[in-house]
């Protein structure tokens, strides 16, 4: 395989996944051509434009942007966590927002989801940095098992609501469980979050590549490891609320897609973090496009659809290296 | 320049050492010597200023350790733990690079002075051929070589090693100490390594910490403090002195 340069493969991964986009724009229930859409796009005139703007851009637009938080969010914790199996949910943070949706529905108060699943999950991050807590010090076992704790607690409240709830909100709710994009509206502060991210990653880039020592070595050649695992901790946390609240627990994105930039050879944060934003969200945004369009105008999940295009990838990727160790 | 003033080294509630003192100046090497679980890695650990101690108990130039960011103090005190987390993925020149972490200024890339050190170092531990090759894809002891390669880059004053030697073949334990001997008597450096070689000490060291089970110790001047007596204490085992070329070795009893 030719070795790229780590440069060289940011910007074309960064094409290829702005281009897949735009194209997948023009996909749906009605499909436009990417000719037309750029004469309507021109024209910003006629059926076409109103589809585009009012419906597909803004989608695709979500997809994306989600795409490339729990892209972002998994890469963050599987660094935290030195765990190769961290992903944004670890903590229970989908859990916790969904508890808060979840009752926002029961409640028949839909408005206040959003604010009740940001409640709910911000609840749980601040419960698991305290209950992981001992001293000034925080180890990733701890966190891990806390987490898991905290979610498998959670999980069995949304159970007990599941059952409990009327039988014709069950599926709206199972639904929107399964990651769901189809109320989810781009917000300004979710692009501000992933440019902060991607900031960090590009920033404290080395640092954090010294964090796969362990903290103590990490320490030792001069970083302050306490304050750069808080802020992981809370960039990688909130970069899974922002998602989640607004489209469910959109699984396996944030889980496969640093592997698979990883396996490709690409480790420094520096490349890995907004590598793993363009290509999470092109995979969400593929991964919606297939949700919306091949049953159409039936709607899927499109946490389904990540996980069965993303679990091939990986698994073609482990078979085709034979050196990838623990 | 690294002074220990009544310091208690406590793990886990448990006081291992008891009431430290003791003062290491530039140029001097010192072997730390001990049984297993007697507190010597937790001790380099909180010299390094990786843990904190309960009181300001380490000073270097009687300044605290506490008062210094940990950036700063890697410039000071440097520490290769004799444990670490293997999931680095980058190749052996990159991770001998960390080690100038304290030291790039800039937030993106390394210097070119930086670079002179990573390669400097790379050379002085015979890797440079391996620069390119993935770390996690090393043999143990081409590992360790890279290990002591990237605390040279960081080039603390103060160098503290936790069994260094290990995984090292006899041409790498000997070159190494060779070289520490030479950059601490010629360049304003302290070191302090914990070893289990005994018979290196003399040769190679100036001074000598004896940490007891009892969490007593014992510092001072090697030719003072090496004889079979204090060895017998320390390690609960008889030793003998032989004599050797000028120089006496020690050989456990049964």
């Amino acid at each position: 395989m030719v070795r790229m340069s780590q440069q060289s493969a940011l910007i074309s991964v960064a094409c290829v996944s702005i281009f897949t986009s735009i194209i997948c724009i023009g996909f749906g229930s009605v499909s436009i051509p990417i000719g037309l859409m750029f004469q309507s796009v021109r024209e910003a005139d006629g059926v076409h434009w109103t589809v585009l703007s009012q419906l597909r851009f803004p989608r695709v637009l979500v997809a994306f942007t989600s795409g490339a938080l729990l892209a972002m969010s998994g890469c963050l914790l599987q660094t935290l966590l030195r765990n190769p199996l961290a992903d944004p949910y670890i903590f229970g943070i989908s859990s916790g927002a969904s508890l808060g949706v979840l009752s926002a529905l029961v409640f028949a108060v839909p408005s206040y989801s959003v604010a009740l699943g940001f409640f709910g999950a911000s609840l749980v991050i601040g419960l698991v940095a305290f209950m992981a807590h001992k001293g000034s010090d925080w180890n990733p076992y701890r966190l891990i098992l806390t987490g898991v704790m905290v979610s498998a607690g959670l999980n069995a409240l949304i159970s007990l609501i599941l059952v409990l709830s009327p039988p014709n909100m069950m599926k709206g709710m199972i639904f929107w469980m399964m990651g769901d994009l189809t109320y989810a509206e781009p917000r300004a502060w979710v692009g501000a979050l992933i440019i902060l991210i991607i900031a960090f990653g590009v920033i404290f880039g080395r640092a954090l590549d010294a964090m796969s020592l362990g903290s103590e070595r990490a320490r030792a050649i001069g970083i302050s490891v306490n304050r750069l695992e808080y802020a992981i901790y809370l960039l990688a946390s909130f970069a899974a609320v922002a998602v989640v609240v607004e489209g469910g627990a959109i699984g396996f994105v944030g889980l496969v897609v640093p592997h698979i930039i990883r396996m490709t050879g690409i480790w420094c944060h520096r490349y890995l973090i907004p590598m793993s934003a363009f290509t999470g969200g092109a995979l969400v945004v593929v991964a919606d496009t297939m949700a919306r369009s091949l049953w159409a105008p039936l709607q899927l999940p499109v946490g389904v659809m990540t996980a069965l295009l993303g679990v091939p990838i990986l698994i073609y990727l482990l078979n085709k290296r034979s050196d990838v160790r623990s | 320049m690294l002074e220990v003033n009544s310091l208690d080294v406590v793990v886990d509630g448990k006081v291992l050492l008891r009431d430290l003192s003791f003062i290491v100046e530039l140029g001097q090497s010192w072997a730390i010597l001990g049984a297993n679980g007697t507190g010597k890695s937790s001790l380099l650990r909180l010299l390094s200023g990786i843990t904190k101690p309960a009181e300001d108990d380490v000073f270097v130039e009687d300044v605290a350790l506490s008062s210094f960011s940990q950036k700063s103090l890697a410039k000071e005190v440097g520490l290769l733990p004799q444990f670490e987390d293997h999931n680095y993925w980058g190749s052996v020149s990159e991770y001998v690079g960390l080690g100038r972490f304290a030291h790039a200024a800039g937030l993106f890339g390394q210097s070119e002075n930086d670079q002179l050190i990573t390669k400097k170092s790379l050379e002085n531990f015979e890797i440079g051929n391996l620069s390119h090759r993935e770390y996690r894809g090393l043999s143990g002891g081409e590992r360790q070589r890279t290990r002591l390669a990237s605390l040279m880059a960081q080039d603390p004053r103060i160098f503290l090693w936790d069994e260094p030697l290990e995984n090292l073949d006899y041409s790498g334990q000997m070159k190494f100490l060779s070289w520490l001997v030479g950059i601490v008597s010629t360049r304003d450096k302290a070191s302090m390594m914990v070893i289990h070689d005994i018979n290196l000490v003399s040769r190679f060291f100036t001074h000598t910490l004896m940490v007891f089970p009892d969490g007593g110790y014992l510092a001072g001047v090697c030719d003072e403090i090496m004889n079979c007596k204090n060895l017998s204490t320390l390690y609960q085992t008889r030793f003998d002195q032989v004599m050797h070329d000028g120089a006496s070795l020690f050989v456990p009893g049964f």
